[in-house]
């Protein structure tokens, strides 16, 4: 996973949105996934448990 | 026949330099070789096509030197280097022991410094029809910048400088950076460099950006970076390359072909931090409009929900009313119903009571009719008596009762 990665599914979840894609219940999955990204992306930076590549 | 002698010679000669060649004389020339001892630089001059087709050598005494550096400042190195065209203002002097000699007088710094302008210009022109001014710009900077192969030298104060505002970021980012030492100042900047170029090229993958940083210290050999050799690699680097040379005045050819130039170390460290905040800022933002659209679309469905539930609560209500309205129109109508039946069935029965009032036997009687019967019999036709017989009949009156034979029946 790097950072352009997880930028590019975060896009793709917001457009999913966006255009009405999602019902309810999917969304909630796609939420949480996208929270998993941004915390992903923030520890990476901060270079905070290297090993995390491993979990996505 | 005529002969002299040596120093009679060369004193002559001295005559003849002296007297043909009084002043100083301004002359353009490259300097070939340069030596420096005890605060005086010996120098052999050229002036070459594609051969050399002059030569001579020159010597600048302390005394002098020191007078340029006053008058010309420390850029004044820069340009007493082998392989600089220069304009020297040299007095001529034939010595009968040491032969001709040239002192150095004076330099023209701007000649030197027009020369290397133009050099530098044609580098660059060529640089830009060869594509290569942009070409490392174009390279888009990876979303992070966080390995970084580095190339200074280990005591360059611009190196600590880049490492210390690195790492005391606010925002608690990590940019690892390897160091690839090269010399910044001297002769061998070329060469090092160069050489730390190819290691880095080979382990590219390793690494999101190359930084070049040298920083503070004189400026004198800012001259080192317009190196064309340096700046074609640079141009052609297959990474992003940062320079953080640590001049402000002009710009050096490798900072022309860099991807970007920042003006000290640690304006190149505040770049890379800047730019990974950047990034941060754009992820956080993706996640505030994440959730801002989740919130509307559970709002939808909480608006649809509500809608559900209005329209169910309202339809239930007129779902109650209508029924209660049923009702009650059923109970109205159930009374007026019961009430016109009742009302019916006392007709009903009061037309009864009066039919049976009609036909009370007694109020019948009463009227002047009469119940006849034979043996306790009611008899209604005549046909129940037998023509031939006389037969004892009972007429009950309204106050008594007759008791008769019967004689003739007729229709």
């Amino acid at each position: 996973m790097t950072y352009e990665s997880a930028l590019k599914e975060l896009q793709e979840v917001i457009e999913d949105l966006r255009n009405e894609m999602v019902n309810v219940d999917d969304m909630t999955e796609k939420v949480k996934r996208a929270k998993e990204l941004i915390d992903f992306c923030k520890n990476k930076l901060r270079n905070v448990g290297e090993d995390l590549d491993g979990l996505f | 026949m005529k002969s002299y002698s040596l120093h009679e010679l060369n004193e002559h000669l001295r005559r003849v330099v002296a007297l043909n060649v009084q002043d100083a004389l301004w002359v353009r020339c490259e300097i070939a070789q340069l030596n420096e001892s005890r605060g005086h630089y010996f120098m052999e001059l050229v002036e070459k096509e594609e051969t050399i087709t002059a030569k001579a050598s020159a010597i600048l005494w302390m005394r002098s030197y020191n007078k340029l550096l006053r008058e010309h400042g420390r850029g004044i190195r820069k340009i007493l280097k082998e392989g600089m065209e220069v304009m020297l203002k040299l007095k001529v002097e034939f010595h009968e022991v040491y032969g001709m000699q040239y002192y150095v007088e004076d330099i023209d710094a701007s000649f030197t410094l027009g020369k290397l302008a133009i050099r530098k210009q044609a580098i660059l022109e060529a640089f830009e029809q060869e594509g290569l001014l942009g070409k490392n710009t174009e390279i888009a900077l990876p979303a992070v910048l966080q390995k970084i192969a580095i190339i200074s030298s280990e005591n360059a104060a611009g190196y600590q400088d880049y490492l210390k505002q690195l790492e005391e970021n606010v925002f608690g980012y990590t940019v690892d950076s390897q160091m690839f030492a090269a010399a910044m100042q001297g002769i061998n900047v070329e060469e090092e460099i160069l050489f730390q170029l190819k290691r880095i090229k080979k382990q590219k993958d390793k690494f999101d950006a190359v930084v070049i940083i040298r920083g503070g210290g004189a400026k004198l050999d800012l001259m080192a970076f317009d190196n064309e050799k340096i700046s074609r690699v640079v141009a052609d680097f297959p990474l992003p390359v940062l320079t953080g040379i640590g001049h402000d005045i002009d710009e050096s050819i490798l900072d022309r072909v860099a991807h970007s130039s920042l003006k000290t170390p640690t304006a190149v460290a505040d770049f890379i931090i800047n730019h990974n905040l950047f990034f941060e800022n754009k992820l956080l933002q993706m996640g505030s409009e994440l959730s801002f659209l989740a919130q509307e679309k559970i709002q939808e469905q909480i608006f649809v929900l509500q809608n559900i539930e209005q329209t169910l609560q309202w339809q239930t209500e007129t779902f109650l009313k209508n029924t209660l309205q049923e009702i009650s129109l059923l109970e109205n109508e159930m009374q007026l119903s019961a009430k016109s039946f009742f009302q019916k069935e006392e007709k009903r029965i009061s037309n009864l009571e009066a039919i049976f009032e009609v036909l009370d036997p007694e109020k019948t009687l009463k009227r002047g009719f009469s119940l006849t019967s034979v043996d306790g019999k009611i008899i209604k036709s005549i046909k129940d008596l037998d023509p031939k017989k006389e037969t004892e009949i009972t007429t009950q009156l309204s106050d008594g009762i007759i008791t008769s034979k019967t004689k003739k029946k007729s229709k």
